[in-house]
């Protein structure tokens, strides 16, 4: 019966029990905020999409600025009852508002893909 | 037998190989293909800052190995070059006054 | 046979007269100083020099009281300085200008017959420092800017007066300024008149958009943004590349061209530069 260990085998098992360690302890904090980013509804998104695409010119509830070149995003919905009316204005507006207008066209010249663009037309729906 | 199982392998490693080689022919072309549009863009007053950007990440890209990226990227690239030179020619045509100033 | 010949010099000439079919320069600055004049009616043609502080009162009281110490003052000096430290060979850029350049920044950018072309003021005393033997100062900032901003100087209250002579050549810089004004450039496909005429007043994130008239009688400028001064040019690039769109190179034709429509545009309204925006 061998009841003792080496100094060699002890150090190497206090290295696995170490690496093991650092494994589940980076697991369980990383996976929380891949699931936070990942579990983003499209409607979160879409908000985000506002940050960088439409609050420099419209302002809404909850803006982070203040932009007033175009009308505020207010009761969308009902402004916008049919969805490919707000897709083609998100589109180019240029065709679907007025060619002098002077609101970019997101998705002719891509800054939005197609998904991106249902997402943020979710998101103005809530306002 | 043995000349020819060798010769069969080697040619079986040109299926598994010509995916990353073609990616670094590809790469490369798309982008040199997206700087001389670029440049068709610059002389019509119409390039894009982003689009010379997106050249230079694909170029920085292929250079440390990653060809998908880089290839990704100069696709990137030249869609947007593509895109100022036709918004530039159009405008060359079509730039107007907006109707709002009165005469 | 003579009559065919008649029509065919006809329809030859029409081409020739055809830049006169186009608003003239002046119908141009009529009507633009019309449309500002009933979007702003509270506001006088010499307001409108004041740009983006005619729309925000609690701004409008800060760049107030910097005017009591304006940051511009130092550039004068030191451009006054530079302006009269002759060159090597003795003359200085005075012997250059007509007047000795003192109350001439406000007839710039001017047609030049000789060359065919717009001529900037920074391109003149660049033209004057070559003529004389020195090497040629960088454009947008720096010494010129300064030397710019001492001209300037002693111009102000003088009403902007470029003129554009009724040739061919003339009218075609300026309508390929007004041309370049109106292209829409960029991933975001704005022109210069998408931010400064119906949007004027408005803000575009925290920043109320100036007025495309009265914009020119206000540089060459000091910025909080750059630390220092710029010329009109320099404004121009940074704007361009804002909305996206690679920067004209600075005094090339186009960008000349540019600067000789825009500044017509402000024809009328005192000169107030050097200025000043934070």
């Amino acid at each position: 019966m061998n009841r003792g260990h080496t100094h060699h085998e002890h150090g190497q098992g206090i290295t696995l029990v170490v690496l093991w360690g650092l494994i589940v302890f980076f697991t369980l904090f990383a996976l929380p905020i891949q699931a936070t980013e990942k579990s983003k509804t499209p409607i979160a998104r879409g908000e985000i999409l506002t940050l960088k695409l439409c609050q420099a010119c419209h302002t809404f509830d909850g803006a982070n600025q203040a932009g007033t070149l175009g009308p505020p995003f207010i009761s969308m919905s009902q402004r916008f009852p049919n969805r490919e009316r707000l897709r083609n204005i998100i589109h180019d507006p240029q065709k679907a508002i007025k060619p002098h207008t002077m609101m970019p066209p997101f998705g002719r010249h891509g800054f939005l893909s197609k998904k991106q663009t249902e997402e943020l037309i979710d998101f103005l729906y809530t306002l | 037998m043995k000349k020819i199982n060798i010769f069969m392998g080697i040619l079986s490693l040109t299926f598994i190989f010509p995916p990353a080689v073609s990616a670094v022919e590809s790469s490369k072309s798309v982008l040199s293909e997206s700087k001389i549009l670029f440049k068709k863009a610059d002389k019509l007053q119409g390039a894009w800052v982003t689009t010379w950007k997106l050249i230079k990440k694909a170029e920085a890209a292929i250079k440390k190995g990653n060809q998908k990226e880089g290839l990704k990227l100069a696709k990137k690239a030249r869609s947007e070059a593509r895109m100022s030179i036709e918004q530039a020619e159009e405008q060359l045509k079509n730039w107007v006054e907006p109707p709002y100033i009165e005469r | 046979m003579k009559r065919l010949f008649v029509v065919m010099l006809a329809f030859i000439l029409s081409f020739a007269i055809t830049p006169m079919v186009n608003a003239s320069p002046q119908e141009d600055l009529i009507a633009y100083k019309n449309y500002f004049k009933k979007k702003f009616p509270k506001l006088s043609v010499v307001d409108l020099s004041n740009g983006m502080y005619n729309f925000n009162a609690d701004k409008r009281s800060q760049w107030d009281d910097i005017m009591s110490f304006p940051p511009y003052e130092i550039a004068i000096d030191e451009g006054k300085q530079f302006f009269n430290t002759p060159f090597i060979n003795g003359k200085t850029y005075a012997s250059c200008f007509v007047n000795s350049g003192v109350g001439i920044a406000h007839t710039y950018p001017r047609f030049d017959k000789s060359s065919g072309k717009v001529k900037t003021l920074a391109a003149a005393l660049n033209e004057c420092r070559i003529k004389n033997n020195e090497k040629p100062l960088r454009y947008l900032k720096g010494k010129i800017a300064s030397i710019m901003a001492y001209m300037a100087d002693t111009s102000r209250g003088k009403v902007i007066k470029i003129e554009v002579p009724n040739t061919l050549a003339a009218l075609a810089a300026y309508e390929d300024g007004k041309r370049i004004y109106f292209t829409r450039r960029g991933p975001r496909a704005f022109a210069c008149y998408s931010c400064h005429w119906e949007a004027a007043g408005q803000k575009i994130r925290g920043n109320e958009l100036s007025t495309a008239v009265g914009q020119a009688t206000h540089f060459p400028s000091y910025r909080s943004k750059w630390g220092g001064m710029g010329t009109i040019q320099r404004r121009y690039k940074g704007c361009m590349k804002n909305i996206g769109a690679k920067p004209i190179k600075e005094q090339t034709e186009a960008m000349n061209n540019l600067e000789y429509f825009h500044t017509f545009i402000s024809n009328g309204i005192p000169m107030n530069a050097p200025g000043t925006r934070f």
